[in-house]
């Protein structure tokens, strides 16, 4: 990220942390996703797709062809299939949400008329 | 392992059990002598319950012996489940001698975690973590026995459910374990129930032979006045196969419609801290898999070491496999973990005819190419590369002169409609997935019969149209109805997998993108107007 990062590492801990890292990052499917602490379940028990977060959390939630709440990443991937490429691994059953988006998607969980999201901080 | 055997071998091996299909009888049609390892046993290794010392009476409390040492030898390590058939009490502890106790739940959970048991009902979850999770959470370190030995878990005593409802409807496994060894899976129930100081137990399975057969060797044992616990039967619906979902079983044995349910915290876990009223009253639930619970009665007496004898290192020890579909001799198998599809088949009779491709863990399982599938091993760490996974041990293989499009079609169909109807995508996609499948095999192919989507929606003119918008989108295929229904389907498994409160859209969704996968070459062919079934 910052430009002094290579530098620091090239000389205090030298090339192996770097790899380290690269290969945390590149390993299983799950560690591909950027590390969040924030995530969004839904109850599909309870959820008839009314809308109000997506709504409420555009930036995260888009809604599917039956108007229920997905992610815009497993949107992308369902898009992905459609034109004709499988794309790797599965969607996520918990949707990340960026801590920056945390306050809105509490609002969307607790406005949801359904009650049918959870919010849960996972460390 | 040994070398695979070759395709069409006749014999069938030792570890085949050939009464075990198609239906199951009731004990007295299974003759405990028939079973292989039964035959081979040395008369004289039997040997009355108890003749020797006690077991443990001179070991510290936590140090669990290996082999309990009033016990008859074990079962040969290949015929682990087979070798422990007995169908009635008296002949049972003869051959295994007596339930080895432990005295508390720290020295069991210690040796299953040791012994890397991991369920055989489908998941694959390490059966020790279940156990510790109920009796009281955490147990990572340390002397668990002490540290949990008389507190309970907050919200209650826990339940122990041993879950026989074999969903699968091709699994045969569970039916023919409470059929042929009874008081081995109750054996496994009354040991989690003391580890986790349980206050109910259940047997959990559909009305038939396999219930007649548990029934009986629990009142058996009621006589013998053998379990703290005595265990009752509670009947899972037949023909349904959401209903053997843990969640489900939960749910049914708290007298409740047998459906999944959201699970926001473990069933096996108690409540967390403030998690109020409704928190507190709130009871862990145990549910493990029949032939789970067979195995852990054999690891409670001969040890995590023996039980990691055998079998894949991830996940060790043997287990049960239902082959179906054309092969030789169709039914049940007793193989070590990581035993290769090709030598599962062979011990099934070997193939009848030319394979075109082999699907592994039931229906909501994976596609594999007949070609590769030999080498294959039925292990979950081998079968992720195939996008599938062992299941409850299902392998099942297509003549190649069978349509793969069509058959994943009809399965799609049929799991549409065991759709519970709970959740949205899956109430929803399931029956779009299973129009699109249909209609991809019936072009160019011989089809289902060219199924009309209406005939899989079950949503109504709502779920139609949508099902038309959808199909429009996908329009840069236009003009090409394979193609278009391909991306239908594929785009459809994407919208179903992973949301819902249990897997069953996720098993879909496996399949279908599998079937894609597997059966390009025959994609091409029905694109082309012809089929040219399950070539692979």
């Amino acid at each position: 990220m910052s430009s002094g990062s290579p530098q620091w590492s090239a000389s205090s801990r030298g090339p192996a942390q770097s790899e380290t890292v690269t290969h945390a990052g590149s390993g299983t499917r799950a560690a591909v996703k950027p590390p969040t602490s924030w995530l969004l379940t839904v109850d599909w028990t309870a959820c008839d797709g009314r809308g109000w977060c997506v709504e409420l959390l555009p930036e995260v939630l888009a809604q599917d062809r039956w108007g229920y709440p997905i992610s815009r990443e497993d949107a992308a991937r369902a898009a992905t299939a459609r034109d004709g490429e499988l794309p790797p691994g599965r969607p996520s059953r918990d949707i990340p949400v960026p801590p920056p988006l945390a306050a809105h998607a509490r609002r969307a969980a607790d406005t949801c008329p359904r009650q049918a999201l959870r919010l849960r901080y996972v460390s | 392992m040994t070398a695979a055997p070759a395709p069409g071998a006749q014999a069938p091996r030792p570890n085949r059990h050939q009464d075990a299909m198609p239906v199951p009888r009731p004990g007295p049609a299974h003759p405990a002598g028939r079973t292989a390892a039964g035959s081979r046993r040395p008369a004289g290794s039997r040997r009355p319950a108890g003749s020797r010392r006690p077991a443990g009476s001179r070991r510290p409390a936590g140090s669990a012996p290996r082999v309990a040492p009033s016990s008859p030898p074990p079962p040969d390590h290949g015929l682990r489940l087979f070798g422990s058939a007995a169908e009635n009490l008296a002949e049972h502890l003869a051959r295994l001698g007596p339930v080895p106790w432990r005295g508390g739940p720290g020295p069991l959970i210690d040796e299953l975690r040791g012994s890397g048991l991991t369920g055989r009902g489908g998941a694959g979850f390490p059966v020790w973590r279940k156990l510790a999770a109920a009796s009281g959470g955490g147990v990572t370190t340390g002397p668990p026995a002490a540290a949990l030995g008389g507190a309970g878990p907050r919200g209650g005593p826990a339940t122990v459910i041993a879950n026989a409802a074999e969903g699968e409807p091709e699994s045969r496994k569970d039916a023919w374990l409470l059929t042929a060894a009874p008081h081995l899976v109750l054996d496994g129930l009354a040991l989690a129930a003391e580890a986790v100081a349980a206050a109910e137990t259940h047997v959990y399975v559909k009305p038939g032979p396999a219930a007649d057969a548990v029934t009986r060797a629990i009142a058996e044992r009621r006589t013998a006045r053998l379990d703290r616990v005595p265990p009752d039967v509670r009947a899972a619906p037949a023909g349904v196969f959401v209903a053997g979902e843990a969640a489900a079983a939960a749910a049914a044995v708290a007298g409740r419609p047998a459906r999944p349910f959201p699970q926001w915290i473990p069933l096996a876990a108690p409540a967390p801290r403030g998690a109020g009223r409704a928190g507190r009253l709130r009871r862990p639930v145990i549910v493990l898999n029949a032939e789970t619970l067979a195995h852990l009665a054999l690891v409670a007496r001969y040890g995590a070491g023996w039980f990691r004898g055998t079998g894949a290192p991830g996940e060790p020890g043997t287990m049960l496999v239902t082959v179906s579909g054309a092969v030789i001799f169709p039914g049940l198998v007793e193989v070590p973990t990581g035993a290769t599809l090709g030598e599962i088949a062979g011990l099934a009779g070997g193939a009848a005819e030319e394979p075109g491709a082999i699907r592994v863990g039931g229906y909501g399982g994976g596609w594999v190419p007949a070609g590769r599938a030999h080498a294959v091993p039925m292990s979950r760490a081998a079968l992720t590369a195939w996008d599938a996974g062992p299941g409850p041990g299902l392998v099942h293989v297509l003549p190649a002169r069978l349509c793969g499009l069509a058959e994943t079609a009809r399965i799609v169909g049929y799991l549409a409609g065991q759709s519970a109807g709970q959740c949205g995508p899956c109430r929803r996609g399931l029956p779009e997935l299973a129009a699109a499948m249909a209609n991809l095999s019936a072009a160019g192919g011989p089809g289902v019969g060219g199924l009309a989507a209406g005939e899989f929606l079950t949503g109504g003119s709502a779920a139609s149209s949508s099902a038309a918008a959808g199909g429009s989108a996908a329009g840069d295929a236009a003009g090409d109805p394979v193609a278009r229904w391909v991306t239908q389907a594929a785009e459809l498994a994407e919208l179903v997998d992973g949301r819902g409160a249990c897997r069953h859209p996720d098993g879909a969704a496996r399949l279908v993108r599998t079937a894609l996968r597997v059966f390009a070459a025959d994609l091409a062919a029905h694109a082309a107007g012809r089929c040219v079934g399950s070539v692979t």
